[in-house]
């Protein structure tokens, strides 16, 4: 297929103070093998708002889908607190989290091949999440699903399939259906595109989309496409190593990255010798370094990046106004080669210092 | 992929088949084939589809090892069934004149079919007796501790951690304790008879279930559409059941089909101990071990009864397979059935 596949644009009004999802500074600690602590997660905040797209990205092993499965409660919360829809869920139980979180809040997957359960029938698969929670008379159910296989653009009659007679984007879109059952407020889509083919990715996005604009739910978006979470995304955070370290306005944050990490993921869209690759590969989270976490691969740390951990910071952007937040000690030096004159100016590296060297 | 414009012409017969790849888009923005019309299952799927149980066996059926393995296993529960009416003599009466008499095609002279034992009673009359208990034992033990192991598997497995290391330890226990030894303390605390064979049998086979199983329970609790059921609110026991047991079935499937004749041979080793069914009481089992000391001079009174058995694990190990293939969802009707696909 030659023609690219055309993307809309038009993403939904979102008034900021209506909150569905909070997340303040949730821990995510697991034991690892031999005693061994990993903070998958450490110290997230975050807040996403009715009809609103959240971008969470990162390379692997920063913690984003960690991040979307304890905003689930897939865990319990090490420290931290996570508010849904008003409510305070980090530690709830059984029916009480099944009245509250379960039944407004769903998951997309990435790999649909692995997400529906290939023994039950796509009727089944759908008709689940009613059955739990006792929604509706068994021809009430019937119907829900029907109606949903037709806004996911399917016949009725796919409902007596299995899941292996379907493509992938059919399937993916069995599992967006699945996760619109129950009318939830919010859906974490961990890469929900990442297996799908070009073609299909946009079909995914536009109904994601679609849904939003309709039910004005909210998504919190896990991927590592950076075209894509800049198109859908109302705000963007960006993950390293467990932590947060730029939140903003999705335009914003590509545009004027202010911390490095990021400015070095915003560099990849552009040709090969513009591109910021960090050094080095990503710290285990086991075992992660003093002071900033980044500055072991960033090309403008300095000592003081080694010694001090810079806090998450809120201002108010310099171009829009918007209000967006980042972790760096010296936030915007490192900037995007937009024009072959403007060149990166890297400053010295960093110099080894004695105390360090010698741990 | 959609090519049926230029298909060859001896393709033509197969026009019929739907094509199955449409990756067709409802709202619009993506270029698709031209002249398809996607995502419309059409006519060829029913609205109501059959029951989950119906669709196996017919799918079992479908498969020609599973029909052989259900008319054998039918014909010997109907010999079993019907021995008293079809058994030309009583099984346990003794015929001195015809002790190790041959088979009637064999020159045998008291015309028993398949001839006599060394106590002179009718082997065929015997093997449809003996039928009955041993199909009795091999269906009710083997179904039984599959339960039994697949239960106790989906538990190990789910709480790996826990339960699980404490029941593994529990097998690797009973793999080291004889089972015949098991068998002659429950015979002394509960006395002779087949009751105590049965339960016995029954209880010891669930290592082998939970030993495999364990391992891919434990996989599927982290797979997606586990995930996937939690986060919409899905309880453990529902999730074990709807979820995990599906996807675990197939082994079991086949090791159920596989132990229903190793059992039916065991209850023979333990009748032989005196610890099962007692003369004048008889199974498949026990007449092998009866025959087996004159073999020399009557070879017939244990060839038949072993062909029996013979017959019942054929029987059973065509079911399984048959059954394993039927519980796979993608494991299609295909070749006949070409809509289905």
């Amino acid at each position: 297929m030659s023609t690219p596949p055309i993307i809309r644009t038009g993403k939904t009004a979102v008034d900021p103070t209506d909150v569905v999802l909070e997340l303040d500074e949730v821990v995510q600690t697991f034991h690892g093998k031999g005693g061994l602590k990993v903070h998958a997660v450490n110290g997230v905040s975050l807040k996403i708002a009715r009809g609103e797209t959240l971008g969470l990205v990162g390379e692997s092993g920063s913690g984003k889908t960690t991040v979307g499965r304890a905003a689930l409660r897939l865990y319990t919360p090490t420290s931290g607190r996570i508010t849904f829809e008003g409510a305070d869920v980090s530690r709830v139980k059984g029916r009480k989290l099944r009245r509250i979180l379960r039944r407004r809040s769903s998951m997309v997957f990435q790999n649909p091949s692995t997400s529906l359960n290939g023994y039950m029938r796509l009727g089944e698969i759908l008709r689940e999440p009613l059955d739990v929670h006792r929604v509706g008379t068994p021809a009430e159910r019937k119907r829900k699903v029907e109606e949903i296989l037709d806004v996911i653009g399917l016949d009725a009659a796919y409902a007596q399939r299995y899941p292996h007679e379907l493509s992938g984007g059919q399937r993916q879109r069995v599992g967006i259906a699945r996760a619109l059952m129950l009318d939830p407020s919010l859906i974490v889509a961990d890469e929900p595109t990442a297996s799908l083919d070009v073609s299909v990715q946009a079909q995914i996005v536009n109904l994601l989309e679609d849904i939003q604009a309709e039910r004005g739910l909210a998504y919190l978006f896990i991927t590592h496409d950076l075209a894509l979470v800049r198109r859908i995304s109302h705000r963007i955070a960006v993950m390293y190593l467990g932590r947060i370290v730029e939140l903003g306005a999705a335009e914003d944050v590509f545009a004027r990255p202010q911390h490095p990490y990021t400015a070095s993921l915003a560099s990849m869209e552009l040709t090969p010798e513009h591109q910021i690759i960090p050094e080095g590969e990503l710290p285990s989270p086991a075992n992660p370094p003093p002071g900033c976490s980044f500055h072991q691969r960033c090309p403008i740390a300095r000592p003081q990046c080694a010694r001090e951990r810079p806090e998450l910071t809120e201002v108010a952007d310099v171009v829009s106004g918007q209000p967006r937040s980042f972790a760096c000690h010296f936030p915007g030096e490192l900037t995007l080669a937009l024009a072959d004159e403007r060149v990166v100016t890297v400053p010295p590296p960093l110099p080894v210092v004695p105390a360090l060297a010698a741990r | 992929m959609n090519n049926d414009h230029n298909q060859p012409p001896a393709e033509a017969g197969k026009a019929h088949m739907p094509s199955v790849v449409t990756e067709g888009d409802p709202w619009g923005s993506v270029p698709t084939v031209a002249g398809i019309e996607p995502q419309n299952a059409g006519e060829a799927i029913p609205r109501k589809a059959p029951g989950r149980l119906r669709e196996i066996l017919r799918k079992a059926w479908g498969n020609p090892s599973g029909r052989v393995g259900f008319v054998l296993l039918g014909l010997l529960v109907l010999a079993a069934v019907f021995a008293p009416l079809i058994a030309p003599h009583d099984p346990v009466v003794q015929t001195l004149a015809a002790t190790n008499e041959a088979p009637v095609w064999l020159g045998g002279e008291s015309g028993y079919l398949l001839g006599a034992d060394s106590l002179g009673r009718d082997v065929l009359s015997r093997v449809l007796h003996g039928l009955r208990l041993s199909l009795l034992v091999g269906i009710v033990a083997a179904t039984v501790s599959a339960l039994l192991g697949l239960t106790l598997g989906i538990l190990a497995g789910w709480y790996e951690d826990t339960l699980g290391k404490v029941l593994m330890r529990l097998a690797d226990i009973q793999f080291a304790v004889p089972f015949v030894a098991v068998g002659i303390a429950l015979t002394a605390a509960l006395g002779p008879g087949l009751g105590p064979v049965l339960v016995i049998l029954s209880v010891w086979g669930w290592t082998t279930y939970a030993r495999t199983i364990a391992n891919s329970v434990a996989q599927v609790k982290r797979a997606d559409f586990v995930t996937a059921a939690r986060t919409l609110g899905a309880g453990t026991g529902r999730i074990m059941v709807k979820h995990v047991a599906p996807s675990v079935l197939a082994p079991v499937v086949v090791l159920w089909s596989t132990s229903a004749g190793v059992l039916i041979l065991a209850e023979s080793g333990l009748s032989l101990l005196g610890l099962g069914v007692q003369a004048p009481g008889f199974s498949l089992g026990s007449m092998l071990s009866d025959g087996q000391v004159a073999l020399r001079l009557s070879w017939w009174a244990v060839l038949f009864p072993g062909t029996a058995l013979l017959l019942i694990v054929l029987a059973f190990n065509m079911i399984g397979d048959a059954l394993r293939d039927a519980f796979n969802p993608s494991s299609s009707l295909a070749p006949k059935n070409p809509e289905l696909v």
